[in-house]
């Protein structure tokens, strides 16, 4: 078989790859091609001690049937009643967005993401650099621009004009962002001149005019000069990744979990929840609903970094953990490394783009033009893989699998075993109620006879 | 020639081809045949690795192309065929092992396990104590058992198993990783032991 190339490679390939087949049964392909046939086909024969262990079960069940409603199932459902409720009312975000919708004009035909503490769930935390002059010509813009309108401002060359026109946007962002349908603004240069312009920016807050008073106030540095030049979403106090000199640990996150739930929708449903409250996102999504085998979900989660560990616990309790596995890698030199190589190679560009523009000889503004496009094409791929690392450590990823508890033998023995639990709990605690038991007896024959 | 152009059997769609896997979410009888003439020792062989019982990956064999042919509509039609199929056939080996009341082995923790560095002379030995591998990788967590059987005893490719498992591949891939290093921690100590008995492999040898 053609495998192509996947990239992962082991010492160990030969080994695994090299393990050689056993002939299967000579009838086994005829077998296989008759269970097709049946409709219900239940193949694999169980042994009769399998069978007698689950009769057996059933019946040890159904004698303790009510000891364990009493010590285990009725506690659960009245937890699960008061999680129901808390459902309801801790999710500030989801009320959010239902104020937000009823607000928008008309429906559109895909679903409309929600909005979290002003980042949209389901996108990149980071916003789309560039946006066409016109917002219908926007080909780039994700769909929650394309949906919404967007605002286009003109700069001029960095000048004296400058104080005056930073003035006008103020007032006109404020105004703008106060329309709950204005999803992003994007202010670009002169229409030919994007490089050269004094300022680049998008701002994506709805409803949030202080973040437009905050961004001019300088609270974000210069924008690099370039052709991309993007700034960080404003909420939350992002920076660009390459800005950050914070010095804090950067580390990525990568866990597994797999959690046995009774009922897969709903726990899918919860997840979504618990996901949208602590501000995540679900970047992949499977559910298989299947009639003859056990349902499943398995979604790819994204959480900011400081919500992860929380969010965890929070889908812990959705059902038995499983499994939950983990690996976490330092990239703090890492970071902040690319991060200075960035700002040393966008100096360098500044310094390059000055001379381009002073110089006067044809033939060495083209050659300038070309060390340019080099240089800008080593930024552009430096910058991406610092927000990818940026993503990873801010947003760690949670693989979660949801997979419904296997048939009625398991139920059974687990509710064998919480029927054991609670005939070992009333026992132990027999010394307590047994005299006293016998107490009451004694005391209600004499009374009665 | 003229004869191939009078023909009206329509040639079959290619195994890896949208068609083909279209015959087969629509339950059509004659690419099921077909897969299962294709799939059938395939399937057989990796219920066997991971079980241990030939009656045992027979039934299962059979009961994964009951399952699958029954629960056809179920596959959504834009991966493969194949690694929906094996999906299905984990499941059921996971179910399998779970009545049989295997307990799941403990997740080791993989982030101080070394990367696999065999010598020649260790991959020869491996390939030829093969029991030694099936049982290692039968001692692994599910989630890396899954990867490896789909990896290597299902001939998937990473991008394959990423859509049928619904995850990245990048995903796939560190779960391979982290299951060669958790294969070569449970294949070492044996290793050793061969090379320690005298069987001829040791780097000392002292000639008679």
């Amino acid at each position: 078989m053609d495998r192509g190339t996947e990239n992962f490679k082991s010492p160990l390939d030969e080994v695994l790859e090299g393990l050689p087949e056993e002939q299967p049964p000579a009838d086994l392909k005829d077998r296989c091609i008759a269970a097709l046939d049946v409709p219900t086909a239940r193949v694999v024969r169980l042994a009769w001690m399998q069978v007698m262990r689950n009769v057996a079960a059933a019946a040890a069940v159904l004698i303790l049937v009510a000891g364990v409603y009493n010590v285990g199932i009725a506690p659960s459902f009245t937890r699960a009643r008061e999680k129901s409720r808390q459902t309801v009312s801790d999710s500030p975000a989801r009320e959010m967005h239902s104020a937000q919708s009823a607000m928008m004009a008309e429906e559109p035909e895909e679903p409309r993401p929600e909005v979290v503490t002003g980042l949209v769930a389901g996108s990149r935390p980071r916003v789309v650099s560039r946006l066409g002059l016109e917002p219908s010509a926007a080909p780039e813009a994700p769909p929650y621009l394309r949906d919404g309108v967007v605002s286009v401002y003109q700069t001029e060359r960095a000048g004296d004009e400058t104080a005056t026109r930073h003035s006008a946007w103020n007032d006109e962002l404020t105004e703008t962002l106060r329309d709950p349908t204005v999803r992003g603004i994007s202010i670009r240069g002169p229409e030919g001149e994007a490089d050269v312009a004094d300022e680049v920016r998008m701002v994506q807050a709805p409803g949030a005019p202080e973040d437009v008073e905050a961004v001019h106030a300088g609270r974000y540095a210069t924008s690099l000069p370039g052709e991309d030049r993007v700034m960080r979403s404003v909420t939350e106090g992002e920076t660009d990744p390459w800005r950050d000199l914070s010095g804090e640990r950067q580390v990525s996150y990568h866990k597994e979990m797999e959690l046995e739930v009774a009922k897969v929708e709903q726990a899918h449903q919860r997840v979504r929840e618990i996901v949208s409250k602590r501000g995540g996102y679900i970047a992949s999504d499977q559910v298989r609903i299947q009639e003859d085998s056990p349902d499943s979900a398995r979604l790819t989660i994204r959480l900011p970094i400081d919500a992860y560990e929380d969010a965890i616990e929070d889908l812990k309790e959705l059902g038995e953990v499983v499994r939950l596995v983990g690996e976490s890698v330092d990239r703090t030199h890492e970071y902040y490394t690319r991060g200075a190589e960035v700002r040393e190679m966008a100096d360098r560009e500044a310094d390059l783009l000055r001379k381009y523009e002073d110089e006067t000889n044809a033939q060495k503004k083209r050659r300038l033009k070309q060390q340019l496009d080099a240089l800008r094409a080593q930024l552009h791929a430096q910058k991406d893989l610092l927000e990818r690392l940026s993503e990873e450590t801010h947003w760690p990823v949670l693989e979660l699998t949801l997979t419904e508890a296997v048939g009625p033998s398991a139920w059974m023995s687990r509710s064998l075993e919480n029927s054991v639990n609670a005939l070992a709990w009333v026992g132990a605690t027999a010394v307590i109620w047994l005299p006293a038991v016998v107490i009451v007896t004694l005391f209600w024959r004499r009374r009665t006879s | 020639m003229i004869l191939s152009l009078l023909s009206t059997q329509t040639a079959e769609p290619a195994d890896g081809s949208p068609q083909f896997a279209e015959q087969v979410r629509r339950g059509d009888r004659t690419a099921w045949d077909r897969l299962v003439g294709d799939e059938h020792s395939r399937l057989f062989n990796l219920h066997l690795r991971l079980t241990g019982d030939r009656e045992a990956a027979a039934d299962l064999t059979q009961e994964t192309f009951a399952t699958a042919y029954q629960s056809a509509r179920g596959f959504a039609g834009n991966g493969s065929p194949r690694a929906w199929l094996y999906g299905v056939a984990l499941n059921l080996g996971r179910n399998w092992l779970r009545r049989e009341g295997r307990r799941e082995p403990p997740d080791a923790a993989s982030d101080d396990l070394p990367d696999p560095q065999p010598t020649a002379e260790e991959v020869a030995l491996l390939s030829e104590r093969r029991e030694l591998v099936v049982a290692a990788v039968r001692k692994l967590p599910e989630i890396y058992r899954r990867a490896v059987a789909m990896r290597y005893f299902a001939g998937l490719t990473a991008v394959e198993i990423a859509q049928d498992e619904g995850v990245e591949p990048g995903t796939v891939r560190w779960r391979l990783h982290q299951a060669n290093k958790q294969l070569w921690a449970l294949l070492q100590p044996s290793l050793g032991e061969e090379n320690d008995n005298g069987s001829g492999h040791g780097e000392l040898q002292i000639a008679p």
